[in-house]
């Protein structure tokens, strides 16, 4: 299979980029895929609350040249294991998942924010060449690009890069205006190229009955509350929006509570492997491995 | 307006009139593989990136609409699609005797691709018929004749439209010498087995009252089912650099714009950048001193107050597009020119030949006479141009940009300065190299003043370069005024 790489993308913050991206590569390497997942929100880097490993270097070091790739690619199978073995009841998996994680420190996204017109340049031949040398290096079924947010330098080449844009929104927080622009001057000069781009609605209300006192170990609990309704993939909003973008919609995650307001981040998916959200992401990660 | 615009997928590597490209109706032959149908498809998808109405028309029972949908990255955006089968099943249920019906089926076909398309009547159209070779297998030859010409006749009337039929088999079989002859020309594909790889080739083989030299390109499908031109799958010679990410090529290169090489995976991420932040994004002059060969051109009056801001603003669009067009701009790689836009001209500097700046003068020059031709007097452009050779720094400007300057284009916009409409006038430095290098240029290039002087009282050596067909062989009116 061809490496995809699928960059992970939204107009506005606070979409759920990262928990879908984390929890899909995960899920991805689960299944038997070899996944690198890229931390390419340089300005507020996220990933590292999901997988809590300290990298021997960052790839803001990579990109000012003073790190190699296999430096900051940090595997991490061991931790999709560890939770396979802990709350699937199975021992091993045959995927395997890198990370390159992006520096939190503001002294780290100053150096890459504050570059002159020839270090952005290189620094973009370098990211070009890290996706380059992961193809062909890590022999990779997928490159998975978490970007920040808008139109800004690093998530307009993260999208360059990639052959595949999911366009993440969150419902009830959704610019139009803004999501169509994106759409029509970023995404339309891509696919131009042959990019193809998926919007993917997050947080759809309708869903989720609110319960009180639902914890993440209440599975029976949680699952019971979550009914689908008629209409679920067709609301009004998401067909305008796949009108005016031009896009289909990739998928369409419910709103759940006890991850909207769970204390810390982590990979549900894993962590939870009947968790209704989990079977979203099998469901987009499915997608992904064949319908791409 | 198409001009500059491209009509056909790899039309600047496939087509060398010294017209533009016409909407007109084209036979697309290649055998079995060659690529027909994915060269139709890149058509479709470029239209509808143009804002094109686009129709095809599947003659083929092998092709769903589902299928069809794939090959456009958004179902939203697919061209529409008819289909012959569906209206041979709508004929066979109308009639027992679904043999004697035929005349109708193409018939009622070619019915509602003309009232499809002109349903949008006012939109530059794009059709493709894929593919005759199915059509002739289930009519008579007279139906097809008369179907294709009907169809070629529909869009000639309304003007406006380009189109494809696709036919299976070589050019010189008897159907393409037919079906060649009732559209405007031919375009044909080979291919070839060669290493366990399939190279294929394309080229225009005729088109009606234009003079094409017929030329192979070769084209690559990439996975995602996009064409590549100028791309030679032979592995890349030793040195060769990829213009993005600056690592040798080993294997595969891919041919960009003024041949500039890429690795195959580099060359469309390259597209995409260029697309949104234009090509300077990405090349980058080493800072320090560089020797260039300076042009640098204004469009004379402008700034008249009697000319709208709108016909201001359509002049320089135009001046830039012509300047793109010309060969001697867009064949030099990117990363050997410099170019510094001024509002109402361009400077561009050329890194390596010194005979580029006199050359695209000489281009533009005969490109703005066609321009001009049959046009009221404020449409028509009149520029100056001035050329010199010298050093230049590369400095970075307030938005981080890269720019120049020194010597070389200092001298180059105080000798164009001196020019009326049309003067091509060169400083000394360049004119003297460039007179030294060819006996042609020895002939275009004539003394106007031995010591000249301009601004802050320094002399310069002026010539004017003219021919029949471009310069200004008058005396400019300032170097007349000041003696």
């Amino acid at each position: 299979m061809a490496t995809k790489c699928i960059a992970f993308h939204s107009y506005k913050g606070g979409t759920g980029k990262t928990t879908i991206a984390s929890n899909c590569a995960a899920l991805l390497a689960k299944k038997g895929f070899k996944v690198a997942l890229l931390d390419l929100d340089v300005y507020a880097p996220s990933l590292l609350a999901y997988f809590q490993r300290q990298p021997r270097k960052w790839l803001n070091d990579y990109l000012l040249g003073n790190a190699e790739v296999e430096e900051v690619m940090t595997h991490v199978t061991d931790i999709v294991e560890d939770y396979t073995r802990k709350y699937d009841n199975s021992a091993e998996i045959k995927g395997k998942l890198w990370i390159g994680f992006c520096s939190m420190k503001k002294e780290e996204i100053y150096r890459i924010e504050s570059g002159t017109s020839e270090t952005s340049k290189s620094q973009l031949r370098r990211f070009i060449l890290l996706r380059d040398n992961l193809i062909r290096d890590y022999d990779l079924d997928f490159v998975i690009i978490d970007t920040s947010p808008g139109i800004r330098y690093w998530s307009i080449n993260a999208l360059a890069v990639a052959d595949t844009l999911f366009l993440t929104l969150k419902m009830g927080d959704i610019d139009v205006e803004g999501t169509k622009r994106l759409a029509s001057e970023i995404y339309g000069s891509l696919t131009k190229y042959g990019t193809r781009s998926f919007l993917l609605f997050n947080r759809v209300s309708g869903y989720c009955m609110p319960v009180h006192g639902t914890q993440f170990s209440d599975q029976e609990n949680t699952t019971k509350n979550t009914t689908l309704i008629d209409g679920y993939g067709t609301s009004d909003a998401e067909n305008m929006l796949s009108k005016e973008t031009r896009m289909d919609v990739i998928s369409a995650i419910p709103c759940y509570c006890d991850i909207q307001f769970s204390r810390k981040e982590f990979l549900t998916a894993l962590r939870y492997p009947d968790h209704p959200f989990t079977k979203e992401m099998e469901i987009l990660a499915n997608a992904m491995a064949t319908k791409l | 307006m198409d001009q500059n615009k491209t009509l056909i997928p790899g039309q600047n590597y496939i087509f060398s009139g010294s017209e533009d490209f016409p909407r007109c109706v084209m036979l697309l032959v290649g055998p079995s593989g060659s690529g027909k149908t994915a060269y139709s498809m890149q058509f479709l998808r470029e239209g509808i990136t143009d804002g094109d109405y686009c129709l095809y028309i599947n003659c083929s029972y092998a092709l769903s609409h589902e299928r069809f949908d794939s090959y456009f990255y958004n179902k939203t955006e697919a061209p529409e699609f008819l289909s012959l089968p569906s209206f041979q099943k709508v004929e066979e249920v109308r009639s027992d005797n679904s043999a004697s019906n035929n005349t109708e089926i193409l018939s009622n076909l070619l019915k509602h691709v003309t009232r499809s398309l002109s349903k949008n009547q006012l939109t530059p159209a794009r059709v493709v018929v894929d593919s005759l070779t199915d059509i002739i297998a289930r009519f008579s030859n007279e139906e097809v004749q008369r179907f294709v010409a009907g169809l070629y006749d529909f869009l000639k009337a309304r003007g406006n439209a380009t189109a494809l039929f696709t036919l299976a088999g070589t050019v010189s079989a008897p159907a393409a010498d037919v079906f060649g002859s009732l559209v405007d020309g031919i375009i044909q594909l080979r291919m070839e087995d060669s290493d366990e790889e399939v190279q294929r080739d394309i080229r225009i083989l005729s088109l009606k009252t234009i003079h094409n030299v017929p030329k192979w390109a070769r084209f690559h499908i990439a996975k995602n089912g996009n064409l590549h031109f100028g791309q030679d799958n032979t592995p890349s010679e030793k040195g060769l650099q990829c213009k993005l990410c600056h690592e040798p090529i080993v294997g595969p290169v891919a041919m960009g714009e003024a041949e500039s090489p890429f690795h195959p995976s580099c060359l469309d991420t390259y597209r995409k950048l260029g697309e949104i932040y234009g090509s300077n994004m990405i090349y980058t002059l080493q800072p320090g001193v560089v020797s260039t060969s300076f042009f640098f051109i204004d469009i004379v009056g402008l700034s008249d107050p009697l000319l709208s801001v709108e016909n201001q603003i359509k002049k320089i669009e135009d001046l830039n597009l012509l300047i793109g067009s010309c060969d001697a701009f867009s064949r030099v790689p990117r990363d050997e020119k410099i170019i510094l836009p001024t509002g109402d001209g361009m400077a561009v500097g050329f890194l390596m030949n010194p005979e580029l700046p006199l050359q695209l003068s000489i281009q533009l020059h005969r490109k703005l006479r066609a321009f001009n031709a049959g046009k009221v007097l404020d449409k028509t452009i009149g520029v100056r141009i001035g050329l010199s050779s010298g050093s230049v720094f590369v400095v970075s400007d307030i938005n981080n940009n890269q720019n120049v300057w020194g010597p070389g284009i200092i001298m180059a916009r105080r000798v164009m300065d001196l020019g009326d409409s049309g003067h091509i006038l060169l400083a000394d430095n360049i004119a003297e190299t460039l007179m030294h290098l060819k006996d042609e240029y020895k002939k275009m290039i004539k003394p106007v003043s031995m010591g000249y002087k301009i601004k802050h009282g320094q002399l310069v050596k002026l010539y004017s370069a003219y021919s029949e067909d471009f310069g200004n062989p008058a005396m400019p009116a300032r170097v007349l005024e000041l003696g």
